[in-house]
């Protein structure tokens, strides 16, 4: 009964309770993400208090439109990829496979942006480590980059499988999941966002 | 297997609906940013508000949250529950110590302090040594909570007695292209540099600043030091320069005079 090549193989599980323990398991895994995150959050607000004038100064080398941007973009990723789950659900392949890959354009259109902003900082001889400040946004910045390309892997990842028919209404898990981590990904953005951008100096 | 158990299905148009909803959010957010909330922690708790509620509409919605059972919101609802309380007293501490007992520099808190507090800052501030080559305020990290190097500003009187030195205070021992150079990394965000970067609305573009006779050496000397001794209250923040760098910022702005 169970998909082959999934986790759940080995165990022989009913389909449904292996379906609900892969989703568990990984909300389960995006706590442990939240809570990554929050202590970086926590260190921002330390030191954005502590060494406010850094902050001041720091964030005005930001650009809220590019900010702004990559928002919307990362929200619309997250949009095509829930409509990739819905169209799984639906055994509608094509259109899980279409959704996939505008999943995975949206990312990249996101990577792009991150290259004109960091670049140019390079450029000015701003890195990781000039200062409190920077040591804050690029590793903020470049932990969600990380994520945004293991989240780009597993879409790819889904697509392939998704091009040889392995998803359907009876097995759509695996989508699911590969969603639950992306939208992780776009939530830690809806906070970044304004804390980096908008709320840096203040 | 019934299909009850395997997840749940949403109509397709109530994704494109909570899409519209986070884009309209999104720019609630930004031009929640923009406002003067007098308060400024304010504009930082609007901000994390709108971002929660983003959130919460792309787990309910997105994630579909709507249909978890107890066990899954458990693990939702608990670390967001230890976020909020972590951040939570990071607020009630920065929020309501009171103003003198900050650790930060003057500047940080001038922006809210304004006339009311601006005088407890001024008698932590003038009691240090009158020196100005205070080696350690090289780097803004160390100038923080030592407040013998806020002191680099002299007591506004004795400015005055220093006439027969005036001249020597004057002369530019700075290297212009150095200047330049720093200039460009770190002033562009606010004041345009040779043309290029960004003038902040506010921040006097440099030529305007060279042609008034009243900015001397020796004022900009005690301005780029710290703009908040000068003018409590001002935006422009303490850029944690060094002496030398300070010399060569105003060798490259008394090019700009000419
Ligand atoms: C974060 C923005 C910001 C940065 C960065 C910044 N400034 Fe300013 N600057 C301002 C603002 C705002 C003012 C207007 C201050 C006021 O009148 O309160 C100003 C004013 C000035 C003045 C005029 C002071 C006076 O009393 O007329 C000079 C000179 C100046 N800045 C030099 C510099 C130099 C040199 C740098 C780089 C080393 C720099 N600024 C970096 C924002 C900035």
């Amino acid at each position: 009964m169970s998909a082959p090549g999934t986790f759940f193989h080995a165990h022989e599980e009913d389909p449904v309770e292996a379906y609900q323990n892969f989703k568990f398991g990984m909300w389960m895994f995006l706590a442990t993400e939240v809570l990554l995150f929050g202590g970086l959050f926590a260190a921002y607000f330390i030191f954005k208090y502590r060494y406010h004038e850094l902050f001041v100064k720091g964030s005005s080398h930001l650009d809220w439109r590019m900010g702004s941007l990559n928002t919307l973009v990362l929200l619309i990723s997250s949009y095509t990829m829930a409509m990739a789950v819905d169209a799984a659900q639906r055994s509608e392949n094509q259109k899980l496979i279409r959704n996939l890959l505008l999943t995975l354009l949206f990312a990249a259109t996101f990577l792009v942006v991150k290259g004109f902003e960091w670049i140019p900082k390079f450029n000015h001889g701003i890195y990781p480590g000039t200062d409190i400040y920077f040591s804050i946004y690029f590793l903020t910045t470049g932990l969600h980059l990380l994520h945004v390309l293991i989240g780009m892997f597993f879409i790819g990842l889904l697509a392939v499988r998704a091009n040889k028919g392995r998803y359907n209404s009876e097995n759509f898990g695996g989508v699911e999941v590969g969603g639950l981590y992306w939208h992780l990904v776009d939530i830690i953005w809806i906070f970044l966002f304004p804390l980096l951008y908008l709320v840096g100096s203040v | 297997m019934s299909e009850h158990k395997m997840g749940h299905l949403q109509e397709p148009s109530t994704y494109l609906r909570i899409l519209i909803y986070l884009f309209v959010l999104t720019i609630v957010t930004v031009a929640a940013s923009k406002v003067h909330f007098g308060w400024e922690f304010l504009n930082v708790i609007v901000a994390l508000v709108i971002a929660a509620f983003k959130a919460s509409l792309v787990i309910r919605f997105f994630m579909h949250g709507k249909y978890e059972n107890g066990e899954t919101w458990a693990f939702i609802v608990y670390p967001i529950v230890l976020l909020v309380t972590l951040v939570g007293f990071l607020f009630l501490d920065y929020g309501f110590r009171p103003k003198d007992k900050y650790v930060v520099t003057p500047v940080a808190f001038d922006d809210q302090a304004h006339g009311e507090h601006g005088s407890s800052h001024n008698s932590t501030e003038t009691h240090g040594e009158p020196t100005n080559d205070h080696a350690a305020a090289e780097t803004p990290a160390e100038t923080h909570g030592d407040s013998s190097d806020v002191a680099n500003a002299e007591p506004a009187g004795e400015s005055h007695a220093e006439a027969p030195a005036e001249a020597a205070a004057n002369a530019l021992p700075g290297d212009a292209a150095k200047g330049l150079e720093k200039a460009k990394i770190l002033c562009i965000a606010c004041h345009k540099v040779d043309g290029a970067g960004n003038e902040l609305p506010g921040a006097p573009p440099f030529a305007e600043t060279m042609a008034n006779p009243e900015k001397t050496p020796e004022y900009l000397r005690k301005w780029l030091k710290n703009p908040a001794e000068v003018k409590p209250g001002t935006i422009m923040p303490n850029l944690g320069l060094s002496d030398s760098d300070i010399e060569n910022l105003i060798a490259y702005l008394a090019t700009i005079k000419n």
